[in-house]
């Protein structure tokens, strides 16, 4: 996040388009993309995917279908800290921890954004994200979720134990409708015995198709930030923040 | 939540997979269920990726000891498409004799060992599940790399 932590929480910060082609997908643009930034982002990895369709049909029963999407490229910095991923029309910059900085992160977007556009030739965005992950780590006899979280579900008292596992979701709507801020807190697997992971994911998203040029890209992702800034800030307490040694 | 059947966990298994599964009697599959979560989207997040391949992996096999497991495979990422496919491979040879396939943790700090135990409890004679896990072993699992199988032990167990 932009406030500066010793200990940050983010344990993953991406950055996800997705086109509205001007063309059928070409298979070739995955490998064109590589040749341009395989000095940074040398090893690849191929993700097969296969979707399935599932379709009521009279009686009652469920239709299934198959279909095989073209497989999504991944290519990774050496030290696999970063990397970004591509498939059709979509293209993907994430970067785990350690998480730079916006000044750093962004850049990087917007080099690899200007990349793809190159040689893909989108005619605009269909949907952008802007997603930050990040984990924070209690110990279980101690940890009270009230003391930690501004955002949590509200548990009835006679139901007033700390559950094993949780996820709460909210979706905000921003800019008239255009944007909207996916908030969502969970458990996830602790690394650790008698450890509890909560994860705040915060998902900032343009949602209506080419309502952003694709010139106008970098005002959006500094507003998205700030946006997920503020509201990372607001979820968490004082207390939570010492954790992060601020 | 509405169910679906496993063998469409999303980026394991081909086209000839998925056919054949419609051909087997899911009342007496061995085949377990996914939520449907798990296959409608795509996770862009390799963080939480990870989390969800391990969530879909418990839904294959029964976990006997699901916490160390979980704890042991984040560290321990690069098995965890082996086991997808250790589960589809056990499909293939054991077919329809399997009851069911666990997953176990062990630790041997004496013998500096710590890796996992997969199980396929089978319906079937003790010499008739060892000549099949020898098909496995030889048709595909001595094809994997020996950091793997230093890792991960798959055994029998008539019942």
């Amino acid at each position: 996040m932009g406030k500066k932590y010793k200990n940050p929480p983010v344990v993953e910060a991406l950055c996800e388009f997705q086109f509205i082609p001007t063309q059928p997908w070409d298979i070739t643009i995955p490998g064109l993309l590589y040749e341009r930034i395989r000095d940074e982002f040398p090893l690849k990895q191929q993700q097969i995917g296969i979707g399935f369709v599932i379709q009521p049909r009279a009686g009652g029963e469920l239709e299934h279908n198959i279909e095989l999407p073209p497989p999504q490229m991944q290519f990774f910095r050496s030290d696999k800290a970063s990397l970004v991923q591509v498939g059709m029309d979509v293209l993907t910059i994430n970067h785990l921890k350690p998480y730079p900085t916006w000044e750093t992160f962004k850049p990087s977007i917007l080099k690899i954004l200007e990349k793809y556009k190159e040689i893909a030739n989108p005619k605009g965005f269909r949907r952008i994200g802007l997603r930050y992950i990040n984990k924070i780590d209690f110990n279980k006899p101690t940890f009270e979720l009230t003391d930690y979280f501004n955002y949590y579900p509200s548990i009835p008292n006679n139901l007033r134990k700390m559950p094993e596992g949780l996820q709460v979701m909210v979706e905000l709507p921003y800019e008239g409708g255009r944007d909207r801020l996916l908030l969502v807190l969970f458990t996830v697997i602790p690394e650790k015995p008698d450890v509890i992971s909560l994860v705040l994911d915060l998902n900032y998203m343009m949602i209506s198709p080419e309502s952003i040029g694709l010139h106008q890209i970098s005002d959006w992702l500094e507003n998205a930030h700030t946006i997920v800034e503020n509201a990372f800030e607001a979820c968490i307490t004082d207390k939570c923040r010492k954790l992060f040694e601020e | 939540m509405q169910l679906l059947s496993t063998q469409q966990y999303y980026r394991k298994l081909t086209i000839e997979d998925y056919k054949n599964s419609l051909l087997i009697d899911k009342r007496k599959s061995p085949v377990r269920f996914l939520p449907i979560d798990y296959l409608r989207f795509k996770e862009s997040s390799i963080f939480l990726q990870l989390q969800k391949d391990i969530k879909s992996l418990a839904h294959l096999y029964i976990f006997i000891n699901p916490d160390d497991i979980k704890r042991f495979l984040l560290n321990h990422d690069y098995l965890i498409n082996t086991l997808f496919e250790v589960h589809n491979q056990i499909r293939r040879v054991f077919g329809a004799n399997i009851i069911e396939i666990c997953l176990e943790y062990d630790k041997d700090p004496e013998e500096n060992f710590e890796g996992l135990f997969v199980t396929v409890k089978t319906n079937l004679f003790p010499e008739q599940s060892l000549d099949l896990l020898e098909k496995f072993d030889e048709e595909w699992w001595l094809t994997l790399d020996f950091q793997v199988r230093n890792k991960i032990t798959v055994m029998v167990r008539p019942v």
